[in-house]
């Protein structure tokens, strides 16, 4: 590998120019206000940050919020509207469909968030592999990612939630592997811009190893834009938990997920339409809040990230 | 070109072994024996190890992977263990639904979006616009069978308009139609959204290029302008779009045959699960792979041929 291009300006000016740290943006606490109140300024980000605090809240203090047990069982008071008491009118047992919308918001965001999470830690880390190591390393997750992502999502969860059953836990596993690939490609792509940086050359002959390289100066820099996909990628994963439990694949009764909630109501959505009608507006009004706020975190930070969800069917 | 097209096919077709040889493992992912996981309570020894030999499992890993992929290769996709018949057989039923059910869903979400995309980028900031941008932006992440379920409330419930479920009687096109409508709606809304905020933000590229400024000071109509150049390479990115997209769209199918219940490769994997019915499961998800896959080459060279025509064309006008 050539270390130096030639006419580069290495060869004008000699190694004593080059920046031999990453670059840090100076005054970084101002930047981030900054970045805070171009997203509240705009409608779309305002909008959006409202109600992903308003589900983080939900998410957080459920027990203090919701009126009832989400559990609580009424069976006098089966498939009501909306009334005084049930607010959102009760279920096919009688529960309140407020308190269940409400611990539902939980479910989704546990499911969602790690799951989300994970798959860009594993993500992150084989692309960081694959694309400073390159040869061999990059091959193989090119063709891993190149596999996982040639099934939808959903093929691929059913296949895996086939053999490890359904439970929270394998949920967050299997929704995490479907959106694991997309992470590692991004993360590949932007190490290789970022390999190209002198400073990267500068810490190379100045006797760095791999990792140290990896860790402290490749990985600062290409962390960024993947905040911005883990943001959109929220909304999508939260659609895919109430897919997966509208299936019956997901997390298992009595506990409140959106999709339960939903494939509940349809049973019985010639009687009653409510659950469907409050379940669908929730998991509606999450999604689009989250993918509000995530675009306009992406329009501030990084514009160039645009692409198509896999989930979003 | 051709020796990129044979690079593309020599890739996809790694992926496509790779994708069968995941398949053939994917039992052994199972916690524990995997025949006891299937039959339960119900296990004994004699059952278990004569069911192990039929699903191939008494066998090291590499077998195993040959083994299915040389089955795979000559169309058997081993044995429903529930009826007993081929699974390549109830695949092949299955999958002119689920292809009918998809394609009328993208070719819905074309003749809608784009045509809106076009309308929202005639007036950037327009009222027009506006609506057409909010709209699309609740509508691209709102699952699709949250779409399917609030059509059959509205249309199905309420109104009475349509079937709520089923595929319509065999050979009665009319009847098929008619059952096929929502479910093709449900699956378009979401791409309907994504195709009009893409083709609007193509549009208003394509239309601050050099040859588009001097199509005007020709003196060409701005309709034409509009349609006959622009439209024309603002178009030509919807193409790698639907084919990247399409693994989506199958997968949005899959929830749509659940919820009205219609036959397909969805409904079909979706009762394996719950019998446990691994080569089912294996069977339509290597089916839906390789269709992926054959789709995403197929949007790849027709975008590398529009766009080396774009090219050109450019490159002559301005």
């Amino acid at each position: 590998m050539t270390m130096l291009a030639p006419g580069g300006p290495a060869q004008e000016t000699g190694l004593t120019d080059f920046p031999l740290l990453a670059p840090r943006a100076p005054r970084r606490g101002a930047k981030a206000r900054g970045t805070v109140l171009t997203i509240l300024t705009t409608p779309g980000g305002a909008i959006g940050s409202v109600i992903v605090v308003a589900l983080i809240v939900l998410a957080i203090f459920p027990s203090q919020i919701a009126p009832y047990s989400f559990s609580q069982i009424d069976v006098t008071h089966p498939l009501q509207g909306p009334t005084w008491h049930h607010l959102f009118g009760t279920d096919q047992l009688g529960r309140d469909l407020l308190s269940r919308i409400i611990f539902g918001t939980r479910i989704a965001l546990e499911v969602a968030v790690p799951a989300v999470a994970s798959a860009m830690a594993v993500g992150l880390v084989l692309g960081v592999l694959g694309g400073y190591l390159g040869g061999l390393v990059d091959n193989v997750v090119i063709l891993l990612t190149d596999t996982f992502q040639s099934f939808p999502a959903i093929v691929l969860a059913l296949a895996l939630l086939t053999v490890l059953g359904s439970s929270l836990r394998n949920l967050i596993i299997v929704i995490s592997v479907t959106f694991c690939p997309n992470y590692a490609r991004t993360s590949r792509a932007l190490v290789l811009t970022v390999k190209q940086n002198q400073y990267i050359l500068a810490e190379r002959s100045l006797g760095a190893g791999r990792s140290r390289i990896m860790l402290v100066h490749v990985l600062p820099n290409i962390i960024a834009p993947l905040f911005i996909l883990l943001a959109m990628d929220v909304p999508s994963a939260i659609a895919a938990e109430a897919g997966l439990s509208f299936l019956g694949l997901g997390v298992p009764p009595p506990n409140p997920s959106w999709g339960s909630i939903l494939s509940d109501g349809f049973n019985s959505i010639l009687s009653s339409p409510w659950a469907v009608i409050w379940a669908c507006l929730a998991l509606g009004i999450a999604t689009v809040g989250f993918l509000m706020f995530g675009e306009a975190l992406r329009d501030v930070l990084d514009p160039r990230l645009r692409g198509v969800s896999r989930w979003r069917a | 070109m051709i020796r990129y097209a044979i690079r593309r096919l020599v890739a996809a077709a790694i992926v496509i072994v790779i994708v069968m040889a995941f398949l053939a493992i994917l039992d052994r992912l199972i916690p524990g024996n995997p025949v006891t996981f299937i039959f339960g309570p119900r296990a004994n020894p004699f059952l278990i190890h004569q069911v192990r030999q039929e699903m191939g499992l008494n066998v090291s890993v590499p077998v195993q992977i040959y083994q299915y992929i040389f089955n795979a290769l000559h169309g058997n996709l081993g044995v429903d263990f529930v009826t007993d018949r081929s699974v390549s057989s109830l695949v092949m039923e299955n999958l002119p639904y689920t292809v009918v059910l998809a394609v009328s869903g993208l070719g819905l979400a074309v003749v809608v979006g784009v045509p809106l995309g076009i309308i929202a980028a005639t007036r950037p900031g327009g009222i027009l616009d506006r609506v057409i941008g909010i709209v699309s932006v609740s509508v691209i992440t709102v699952p699709s069978f949250v779409v399917g379920l609030i059509l059959i409330l509205i249309f199905a419930v309420h109104l009475g308009l349509f079937p709520v479920i089923g595929a319509g009687a065999p050979g009665q096109p009319l009847d098929d139609l008619h059952h096929l409508i929502l479910p093709a709606i449900a699956l378009a809304v979401g791409w309907i959204g994504y195709l009009a905020r893409l083709v609007r933000s193509n549009m208003l590229e394509v239309l601050t290029a050099n040859y588009v400024r001097t199509a005007y000071a020709f003196g060409i109509r701005r309709r034409r302008v509009f349609y006959k150049y622009a439209l024309k390479n603002a178009a030509a990115p919807v193409v790698a779009v639907l084919g990247v997209g399409l693994g989506s769209l199958l997968g949005g199918a899959i929830f749509i045959e659940v919820i009205f219940d219609r036959p397909g490769l969805g409904t079909l994997a979706f009762n394996a699960i719950s019998s446990r019915n691994l080569p089912i499961v294996q069977g339509t998800s290597l089916v839906i792979a390789v269709m992926v896959i054959a789709a995403n080459l197929l949007a790849d060279f027709s975008y590398r041929l529009l766009d080396s025509r774009i090219q050109l064309g450019q490159t002559a006008q301005s």
